[in-house]
């Protein structure tokens, strides 16, 4: 599998990026360490130079990492499938090795991570005093090793794929007719339940927030702290409920719960503005969090505010459209069917 | 109550800062400049007159004190909002010129509102009315490597004064030109005292010293002010 042109592009893509943030983190502890914003000695301004340089840089890099998840997810669930033995979607190509599903996790954790950190980047640099830099490369000590880590477990992923190897696929993973599923998120599980807590979930995200942008906009009270929290859930519950309740109307199939199937043309690429919707819900509601520990900052506290109320509007809507559009795919299947 | 356009505290400048070439440019020195005033620095070469220039003209970003320009707290800014800050709010006509000896006349005037965006129609227009007032209209397509020193001078001040700045530095600006050209540069600056335009100059020039304008000469002498003098 490593002479696989697909594989050779995300492995050597990659693995650049990796290189680059460790380049740039070499760089950077020294920021991280010895920034100081009191200063105007040829050091501070030294450093200040190569902050903007490398952030500058590490914001393509981060981008790409973060393209690289989709990059990813279109080689297992579409490159792959035809290769492997077994295979039909992007469960069976996790399934072909050990590290399969662990670098998918890691990938969606390396996403959100960079996310939360090109975010810091730009309220850092929308301020003269830059007053976020000695943060923003203390989070990125943190963030290489993640980066490094998940490289080296793609790599073991794509090293140990044995394709002769005849896999499992969604159906055993996911549960189809007649088979106990073999995955966490796909066991006992009551379908009421889940939909019942989506619906609530659902509305508590888009009170909540709706609620901050109206009302919370000049003060300083606690409730954007819960968005993360409503956001998660509904992040969590909404990955459950696509997968037990609305899944059978995509597939036209009661009982095929696969969440990476709906990621194909044939059920036009529905799976990717799920997916995005849940994404967007998740890094907008926690950016809500973060803005709203950043407001404390005096210097920082018109930005942030800012920021906070565009999020928590980005978080309403985000949530509002996942329920309309798998509502409607709901009532699409109902009226035809 | 007149609005400090520039307001200085205890501003320290050091080059080579902790090298065995350190060199202390400017050491304490504090100043306010009120909204359209003309100030005129004045002191022997080596002084400190042109690097407390580049540091109002947030070209260079003082060792340690605090400078305000038009309310913000300069000193404590990055380079990057210092540029824009200065494309916006300062004109700088520099001792050298600093001119780009390979664009035209033209291309160097125009060379500050490039960024901004304006229209091609609009920066003719501005580049035209500008080079007319310094007598350089027939100059603009030349190369400003060609041209002599008076010329490349009233360049300079074109390209200062093409962005419409509310600052408006000089160093040295009529170092390079003859008595008639100096006067007609000293008209310039008149007419932009006209303007409600703030003027800070350094000059050895008694020309512009004595001049009807200048409303405050401050004397430096080895990085310090030896002497403020208020003109009535």
């Amino acid at each position: 599998m490593m002479t696989d042109h697909w594989v050779i592009s995300l492995l050597l893509g990659d693995t650049l990026s990796t290189l680059m943030a460790v380049l740039g983190t070499l760089i950077g502890w020294k920021i991280a360490v010895r920034w100081d914003p009191n200063s105007s000695s040829q050091f501070q301004l030294m450093l200040e130079r190569k902050s903007y340089l490398v952030s500058a840089l590490l914001v393509y890099v981060f981008t790409f990492e973060i393209l690289s998840l989709w990059l990813f997810i279109l080689t297992v669930n579409d490159h792959f499938p035809p290769l492997i033995r077994g295979a039909m979607c992007a469960t069976g190509s996790l399934n072909v090795d050990s590290f399969g599903w662990p670098t998918l996790y890691l990938k969606v954790v390396v996403f959100f991570l960079l996310s939360f950190w090109i975010y810091l980047h730009k309220i850092d640099r929308q301020l003269p005093e830059y007053p976020l830099t000695k943060e923003k490369f203390l989070a990125l000590l943190a963030l290489s090793p993640v980066i490094l880590f998940t490289t080296i477990i793609e790599f073991l992923y794509f090293v140990n794929i044995k394709p002769d190897i005849i896999t499992t696929c969604c159906s055993v993973t996911f549960g189809a007719a007649g088979n106990e599923p073999t995955s966490v998120v796909a066991m006992n599980v009551k379908e009421n339940l889940v939909i019942g807590l989506f619906y609530l979930f659902v509305g508590i995200n888009v009170a909540l927030n709706m609620s901050i942008v109206f009302f919370d906009r000049m003060r300083n009270s606690v409730m954007p702290f819960f968005s993360p929290v409503a956001g998660a859930g509904v992040v969590v519950i909404g990955f459950l409920a696509v997968i037990h309740h609305y899944a059978k109307y995509i597939y036209s199939m009661p009982a095929h719960h696969c969440p990476f199937d709906m990621l194909w043309k044939e059920y036009y690429f529905i799976g990717y503005i799920i997916d995005g919707l849940l994404f967007m819900t998740l890094i907008s509601s926690f950016i809500v969090g973060i803005a709203r520990l950043l407001k404390r900052r005096k210097l920082l506290e018109e930005v942030a505010n800012r920021s906070l109320v565009r999020n928590a509007l980005a978080t309403a809507c985000s949530t509002g459209a996942l329920f309309v559009i798998v509502t409607l795919i709901k009532t699409i299947w109902k009226i035809l069917y | 109550m007149p609005y400090s356009v520039v307001v200085a505290d205890n501003i320290v400048k050091i080059f080579n800062d902790g090298l065995p070439n350190e060199v202390i440019a400017i050491e304490g020195v504090s100043f306010n400049i009120n909204e359209g005033e003309t100030i005129v620095f004045q002191g022997p070469s080596g002084s400190g007159k042109t690097t407390l220039l580049t540091v109002i003209g947030c070209m260079a970003k003082p060792s340690s004190g605090d400078l305000f320009v038009l309310g913000s707290r300069v000193s404590k800014w990055s380079e990057d909002f210092l540029t824009q800050f200065r494309r916006q709010h300062i004109g700088f006509i520099f001792q050298n010129f600093n001119l780009i000896g390979d664009l035209t006349a033209f291309q160097n005037i125009a060379l500050p509102l490039v960024p901004t965006g304006i229209g091609t129609a609009e920066l003719n227009h501005r580049v035209e009315t500008w080079a007319d007032k310094l007598s350089i209209k027939h100059r603009l397509r030349f190369k400003t490597g060609i041209l002599s020193g008076g010329e490349m001078q009233r360049v300079a001040v074109a390209r200062a004064l093409i962005a419409d700045p509310e600052i408006v530095i000089a160093d040295e600006p009529t170092a390079h030109l003859d008595t008639r050209l100096s006067q007609s540069i000293m008209d310039i600056f008149t007419e932009l005292k006209f303007l409600g335009k703030t003027i800070v100059i350094a000059t050895h020039d008694p020309l512009v010293v004595r001049a009807s304008i200048v409303d405050k000469v401050i004397s430096f002498r080895d990085g310090h002010i030896v002497n403020e003098t208020e003109k009535l």
